[in-house]
């Protein structure tokens, strides 16, 4: 399979591009899709980025409806808790029996960090600390109060809950997690994690185990290979 | 005796009402820049892929994915150990055609 993510370029990119908190790393190439909203006034749909994001949770107290949690059919052969992320239109499906699936909005990673793969829950944590590493701090001095570790709570970037991604018994420096930016739900934000905002990534923690098979798909992102 | 909402008049009651209806957030706005297939539909083609293939089914997995030629189907590229497949699946889960690419 062509496009992986070696451990190279994975510990390259380790610290680059962590401004958001998000303990991932990605592939050279990934998926150039994203979210675009429906301008009533222009009559005409317009990028949704981070500031249209920030102007419509300020205006609206919430994101757009599609990114609240919701019941939704989905025909698939995966077992009942079976994680599946559909990175380009932004939604995590945790499948439910009888062919339906919880689905809740999340942030990926921006051009260059997203990945697919099947992984799997191997580690997870209530309000997890976060250290920003090296490179972080060596570009953003501010950072380096947190050298040796943000303590977990409402401000701590990974949010209310962390899900650590492991593949073959290794961590893979991927998670799901909270965030400290709910507005950022629906957009190509992270360095390659997955982000919810802290009320879905609590109702997801409580209903996953460890060993929870996670699926992420996303158009044209390399293919996760290990680190 | 006049009730609350006669007192107020109708000029207030409009406001009131206006005054809600700003902050209701609209209703479906949102799309993704390029049309891809559900998630479900991907995974269908990926599990009837690794059947037919005989392939371990955690090997095969959607790589992209397009609006098919004919409406209401997807046409899936799904990942193989060895090479590729092209599925084309309509929109209620039936798996019209697939062929290693």
């Amino acid at each position: 399979m062509s496009g992986g993510v070696s451990r190279r370029r994975l510990l390259a990119l380790a610290g680059a591009g962590l401004a958001a908190g998000l303990v991932g790393a990605g592939p050279a190439r990934a998926q150039a899709v994203y979210s675009q909203i429906y301008d009533a006034k222009r009559k005409k749909w317009i990028d949704y980025d981070p500031s249209r994001a920030q102007q419509y949770y300020q205006a609206y107290g919430s994101v757009p409806a599609e990114f609240k949690r919701q019941l939704v059919p989905f025909r698939t052969a995966e077992k009942p808790g079976t994680i599946i992320i559909d990175g380009d239109r932004h939604f995590l499906y945790l499948v439910q029996p009888d062919f339906k699936a919880i689905r809740y909005g999340i942030g990926v990673g921006r051009d260059g960090f997203g990945w697919a793969g099947i992984v799997s829950i191997g580690r997870m944590v209530e309000w997890p600390s976060w250290t920003p590493p090296p490179e972080m701090i060596a570009r953003d001095p501010r950072s380096a109060q947190w050298a040796n570790g943000m303590p977990g709570g409402p401000d701590n970037p990974l949010g209310a809950r962390a899900m650590y991604l492991y593949e073959g018994g290794k961590d893979t420096i991927y998670r799901i997690h909270g965030t400290a930016e709910p507005w950022s739900i629906g957009l190509n934000i992270s360095s390659g994690c997955i982000r919810l905002n802290n009320d879905d990534v609590t109702d997801l923690y409580s209903r996953v185990a460890i060993k929870t098979k996670v699926i992420v798909l996303m158009s044209g992102a390399a293919l996760y290979r290990g680190v | 005796m006049l009730k609350p909402l006669q007192v107020l008049g109708a000029p207030a009651l409009l406001l009131l009402v206006a005054a809600c209806a700003s902050t209701a957030p609209p209703a479906a706005t949102i799309r993704s820049s390029a049309l891809t297939a559900p998630a479900d539909l991907q995974l269908l083609c990926a599990g009837e892929a690794a059947t037919r293939f005989s392939v371990a089914a955690d090997k095969v997995l959607p790589s992209a994915s397009r609006p098919g030629t004919v409406a209401g189907t997807f046409e899936v590229d799904v990942r193989l150990p060895i090479g590729g497949a092209r599925c084309i699946i309509d929109d209620k889960g039936s798996i019209v055609s697939l062929e290693r690419s």
